[in-house]
């Protein structure tokens, strides 16, 4: 049987972009061709789902019934890849719980293969939060990712004390998603449809749109860029489910 | 197989080597031939294309991306229109390095449009480099050399412009003799016009010297354009053969 992988994206923050880094995964794997179902904890109303409604489920993770919706799928679902979004503030909580459910242990057993995207903001509080989810990831594969894409600029960080912070999980490997365009990022967010659609020129369900070719030509090259990264972290070979 | 809209970028990273001439010579050269044509000034100093030729010229600005999406969307528009950009220097670098961001010259080949760089070559060292640079950074965009007589040791740096491709062949614009040019440098001013309703006050020698300098540039032009459509049909002939 395929062995399934879980990848959780997070930050306990707000406005990190945990979404758009959810969006650029989803687009990688679509375009890959790794099947891949996603779930999206901003429950009731979830952004992820209105950008990829074919693939993505809205769902409380915070509940049991919702809990088993998605472990207790992960070895008999289609798609082998599960791409969990989680809610801001609830990254710490969710690793807990998986904990608490023994996902944690078959993940050490080596029968799922377990990634997390931890989003960072600019704040110390964010550098806070590795600590903290360190405890939990002893066994996955740990991304710190650095989100420029509003601009952000990590100005409160002493490059000392982040080294600290990145020290203090082995394997723990750094992902930079450059800025995208303002404006090309806004009307993205105007069409509701994924990356790869808007640089193809569709609206939702296909239908032909008539999108600018410039903020298209800027979506693709900074998607290009996005995807550069996670080829650098062998994103692909993790996903591989053999 | 359909015939391919132009778009010219007359450009050098220096200023006074004659590219408004150039770009005011192929807007005429379109009107011409009785072709739509659409020219983008970004001069900011007068007198520049847009003071010439007024109704058929914009101003473009690509310091935000509004100014570049007003100007790359309209490039890329499949409307037939031929598109003429007068490239001054200071945008030279953000130009190309948009074009090259977006992939606008894949793009615009997929849309029926041919983006041809003219570039007006001299032989300063910022030209030289600029060049190669072009070649290299843009290498499947056609980079033509142009040759303003006008301009001092221009022809003499030939060596300096290598041709990447066969449709590349460089472009010479004939000097205009000092007399002339009173005539042609206060805007506005066509040269289709005047062809077609010489002014009365100009000497019929005068007029028939700047009709003979106008034709020599026109030809060059057509040759392009002719060069241009010879590269479409033997790309075409071998896309067929391939596929075949």
């Amino acid at each position: 049987m395929a062995k399934p992988v879980v990848i959780l994206v997070g930050a306990d923050k707000g406005g990190v972009g945990k979404t758009t880094v959810t969006r650029t995964l989803l687009d990688y794997f679509s375009a890959h061709s790794v099947p891949t179902r996603a779930f999206d904890t901003e429950s009731p109303r979830g952004t992820l789902k209105r950008f990829h409604p074919d693939v993505t489920e809205v769902v409380d993770v915070t509940t049991i019934p919702d809990q088993m919706k998605i472990f207790d799928t992960l070895g008999n679902a289609d798609a082998k890849v599960t791409v969990i979004d989680v809610r801001a503030g609830l990254l710490s909580a969710t690793l807990r719980a998986l904990r608490d459910i023994g996902f944690l242990d078959i993940v050490k057993k080596g029968q799922v293969t377990f990634a997390v995207f931890h989003i960072l903001g600019p704040s110390i509080a964010s550098l806070d939060e590795i600590a903290e989810t360190a405890a939990f990831v002893g066994d996955a594969k740990y991304f710190l990712v650095k989100n420029f894409i509003n601009n952000t600029s990590f100005f409160e960080w002493d490059p000392a004390t982040y080294d600290s912070y990145f020290n203090k999980i082995k394997d723990a490997v750094e992902i930079n998603v450059p800025k995208l365009d303002e404006m090309a990022c806004e009307q993205v967010e105007v069409a509701s449809v994924p990356f790869l659609t808007f640089v193809a020129n569709k609206g939702p369900g296909g239908a032909a749109a008539s999108y600018s070719f410039v903020l298209r030509g800027y979506v693709r090259h900074w998607l290009g860029n996005v995807w550069a990264e996670f080829d650098r972290v062998k994103l692909k070979d993790i996903a591989s489910t053999k | 197989m359909m015939r391919r809209t132009p778009l010219y970028i007359v450009c050098s990273p220096r200023p006074r080597v004659g590219k408004t001439l150039v770009a005011r010579l192929l807007v005429d050269f379109f009107l011409l031939e009785g072709r739509s044509v659409a020219a983008f000034d970004f001069a900011a100093e007068e007198p520049s294309l847009i003071d010439y030729l007024p109704n058929h010229t914009s101003r473009a600005d690509i310091a935000d991306i509004t100014g570049q999406m007003a100007l790359f969307d309209r490039l890329i528009a499949g409307d037939k229109t031929a598109k003429i950009v007068d490239l001054a220097p200071a945008s030279f670098e953000p130009f190309f390095s948009v074009l090259r961001q977006i992939e606008f010259v894949d793009g615009a080949r997929r849309r029926g449009i041919e983006p041809v760089t003219l570039f007006m070559a001299d032989p300063g060292r910022a030209s030289i480099q600029a060049y190669a640079g072009l070649q290299s950074r843009v290498p499947d965009m056609v980079l033509v050399p142009v040759y303003n007589e006008a301009v001092a040791g221009g022809r003499r740096s030939r060596a300096e412009f290598p041709l990447a491709r066969a449709v590349s062949v460089p472009i010479y614009i004939p000097a205009l003799i000092p007399l002339l040019h009173r005539h042609i440098e206060k805007p506005p001013f066509s040269f289709a016009d005047f062809r077609s309703t010489p002014p009365g006050d100009i000497p019929l020698d005068t007029y028939m010297e700047l009709h003979r300098w106008m034709r020599r540039a026109f030809v060059e032009f057509r040759e392009l354009e002719l060069r241009l459509l010879l590269h479409d049909v033997q790309d075409s002939l071998l896309r067929d053969d391939t596929s075949s």
